[in-house]
């Protein structure tokens, strides 16, 4: 086979012989089975039906990401199921999904020839599978980071894009008192939580929008103030007991209430801890957790797709239009965050382990699903 | 986060003022702030002006929470010290101060921040000035010196481009996946003049390549892709016509093999016209996969048969790993097709080496 140097037009090519083909470390392979294990139930693909919980919400997002050939601003998935780099082959709801390369995609075919994802999986068994090789790609939280990297687990972590945050449930009269609710978000060591709960994974959140994507969440205090928290619940002549319940399945949501109703306390306030069950209807508490995944590394976009989802719960009223200058995304993230319908915590990365076969993992971006169609299988350690 | 007070720079405010050079929002020369800088920094003084009329006793503190080096916050401090003189505001110590302004340098996904917090009494006011997109590092000298120059960025993928030399005004050629796009500069700004689709002949493969070849000729040149190639007179992009070719003289395949025989590296390489102490100078990526932030770095080819290429002069480093280089027509020059990890968006770079001293 006879090969030319490729050279710039004033330089001569230069002919070299070769046998065989070439190979590189970086061109990837085509073929092989992702064996992938998550912790949450996904119980239907159809974005139309309600979902338990946030992690619920979360995965099937993940997978519909697989299925679909995009999504528009608003979040609807574009396209006909199977038009993305997958196409579902099996599906066990609950329990086990399969989905399959899609020839024709548009953006080319995935490398891997399927992907097999095992719902439901416990955080400790995720992790032993990725240690002996018997999944590829398993989901880690957050808290659970360092441990697993201490394993030796190849560890990808995203930018913090997903918030944990406490809503007001209106009509409740602790929720309905600005004060109440603004001692209590001055009360909250976020800072504890990020350094001890989620052992270093994350930061404290004070506005609606991280440093990395809006340049202005230092504008939002993160810092506790205990006294002016003591100041403000002193003055309340009212019950100073706000019920928070926390999703029962949860345990990083329980660890973080437990971790509120000790700060409340500490500035003479006082928070109650109820386990509760999202799927059951009606929430007999007067704050609850959200959590909110940004649905864009643009601030404006994302934003505006938060103020989506959080308008009905804040009374805010969401612009048609995103916000595009900055000033303009500051002024409507300041208008939600000191109404205190909303107590920002903390922003959580995305975390997974690896296994020794996956080859060109590019960490999830913000606003998108898995990366499976860019991921391929070389050979094993 | 980095405070700085009022440092002993005046020397050099006034050559800080002089109008600088810059093109495509990047600033290639040294001198900073560049003028998108100062206009909002003179944005800034006029608002500060307006809140507080000198003459006035203000404190300024200026913070960094951005990438920007600390030689620029120190210049930026000063511009601003010196703006706000020129007002007549006077610099004071707190006690004896009635307007207090904090300026916060910071950087999100849409670019640079000018964060000006303005306290009166007991009156707060923000004000948040963009700055575009960050500049280019500065580059280190020595060996081969390796200068950047971004020509055009997009959210969809970039195979390969081209600024061929037709005169005014100028031409930028984008090879995409399905497409060749001709953009014109116009008004500072590459605009859209017409494009030719590329059928899909088969499905694209999952990491499509793409190589403009101008060696013969805007009149000859041909968009190679993987298997198809596209022929014609790319100043009549009407002529252009696609046909499946065989893969096996696929320019990819030939960098493969010459990078194989003379340098030490499993990313991409493009031998450029450029010679250096008589050795021929090559460029090539880093060797991390594609999830990776990746770097340019020149060689200088050995003459001797079977001499690896040395590594010359300081890596260009950029935001994302480099899809494709390329040798352009112009002599020491590369382009670079880089994937930015922080925007998402494909970059083409335009690389220029020289020799130094």
């Amino acid at each position: 086979m006879l090969r030319r140097l490729v050279a710039s037009s004033l330089t001569v090519a230069t002919v070299l012989a070769t046998a065989g083909p070439v190979e590189s470390a970086r061109r990837p392979k085509y073929g092989g089975t992702l064996r992938v294990e998550i912790g949450a139930v996904v119980r239907s693909l159809d974005p139309a039906n309600g979902v338990a919980t946030a992690e619920e919400a979360a995965a099937r997002d993940d997978i519909n990401s697989l299925l679909y050939e995009g999504r528009s601003p608003e979040g609807a998935y574009t396209g006909a199921t199977g038009s993305g780099p997958f196409r579902l082959a099996e599906w066990e709801p609950g329990q086990r999904a399969v989905v399959v390369a899609n020839e024709n995609f548009r953006e080319g075919r995935p490398f891997v020839d399927s992907v097999e994802i095992q719902m439901g999986r416990a955080a400790r068994d995720r992790l032993l599978d990725i240690e002996l090789d018997r999944a590829d790609v398993a989901e880690i939280p957050p808290e659970e980071v360092r441990r697993a990297a201490e394993r030796g687990v190849r560890v990808s972590v995203s930018l913090a894009d997903e918030l944990v945050a406490i809503v007001f449930v209106p009509g409740r009269s602790a929720a309905d008192d600005v004060r109440s609710r603004e001692a209590l978000s001055r009360s909250i060591d976020r800072a504890a939580i990020v350094n001890f709960i989620l052992q270093k994974q994350g930061e404290p959140a004070g506005g609606l929008l991280p440093q990395w994507s809006s340049g202005t969440a230092f504008l939002f205090s993160t810092a506790v103030d205990t006294a002016e928290a003591r100041n403000i619940w002193s003055e309340i002549s009212g019950p100073r007991r706000i019920v928070l319940g926390y999703d029962a399945g949860d345990s990083l949501e329980q660890a973080i209430a437990e971790r509120i109703a000790v700060d409340a306390r500490e500035a003479g306030g006082s928070v109650t801890v109820v386990a509760t069950n999202p799927g059951a209807g009606s929430l007999n508490a007067d704050a609850r957790f959200v959590r909110l995944r940004m649905a864009s590394p643009n601030p404006g976009e994302a934003l505006a797709r938060c103020i989506a989802t959080l308008g009905p719960i804040v009374g805010v009223t969401a612009d048609p239009a995103p916000a595009a200058m900055p000033q303009q995304i500051y002024d409507q993230e300041r208008a939600i965050v000191s109404t205190y319908r909303i107590v920002p915590l903390v922003w959580l990365p995305r975390a997974y382990g690896l296994g020794t076969r996956v080859r060109d993992w590019k960490v999830p971006a913000t606003g998108a699903g898995w990366p499976f169609a860019d991921v391929w299988l070389g050979e094993g350690q | 986060m980095l405070a700085l007070g009022g440092y002993g720079l005046r020397a050099q405010a006034l050559s800080l003022l002089a109008p600088p050079s810059a093109a495509d929002g990047t600033d290639q020369t040294t001198s900073f702030p560049s003028s998108q800088w100062a206009e909002k920094l003179g944005a800034l003084g006029d608002l500060v002006a307006r809140i507080s009329p000198p003459p006035e006793n203000v404190e300024l503190l200026v913070n960094n929470m951005s990438s920007l080096s600390a030689d620029k916050i120190a210049a930026i401090d000063e511009w601003l010290r010196t703006n706000l003189a020129s007002r007549r505001f006077r610099f004071g110590e707190a006690e004896a101060v009635n307007t207090h302004l904090k300026v916060t340098l910071s950087e999100g996904t849409q670019g640079y921040l000018i964060v000006a917090q303005i306290r009166r009494g007991k009156d707060l006011q923000v004000a948040i000035f963009p700055v575009g997109r960050p500049e280019a590092a500065e580059k280190p000298v020595g060996g081969v010196r390796l200068e950047d120059q971004l020509i055009w960025e997009q959210p969809g993928k970039v195979l390969d481009f081209a600024l061929p030399e037709l005169g005014a005004p100028p031409t930028l050629i984008v090879l995409e996946v399905g497409r060749i796009a001709f953009y014109v500069r116009s008004q500072q700004q590459w605009q859209l003049n017409g494009s030719v689709t590329i059928p899909p002949m088969r499905p694209w493969l999952r990491v499509p390549r793409g190589y403009l070849d101008l060696s013969r000729g805007l009149a000859e040149t041909t968009a190679i892709l993987s298997g198809v190639d596209c022929k014609g007179d790319f100043g009549h992009p009407e002529t252009i016509q696609c046909d499946f070719v065989s893969q096996q003289d696929a320019p990819w395949a030939l960098e493969e093999e010459w990078k194989l025989k003379n340098l030490a590296s499993a990313g991409d390489a493009a031998l450029i016209s450029l010679t250096c102490h008589g050795r021929s100078i090559a460029l090539a990526t880093g060797s991390g996969d594609w999830t990776e932030t990746d770097f340019v770095q020149g060689y200088e080819v050995g003459t001797l048969k079977g001499q690896q290429a040395m590594a010359s002069g300081e890596p260009l480093e950029l935001k994302g790993p480099v899809t494709a280089l390329w040798p352009a027509e112009a002599s020491g020059r590369a382009r670079a097709v880089v994937e930015n990890l922080q925007t998402g968006s494909y970059e083409a770079h335009l690389v220029t080496a020289t020799c130094s001293q």
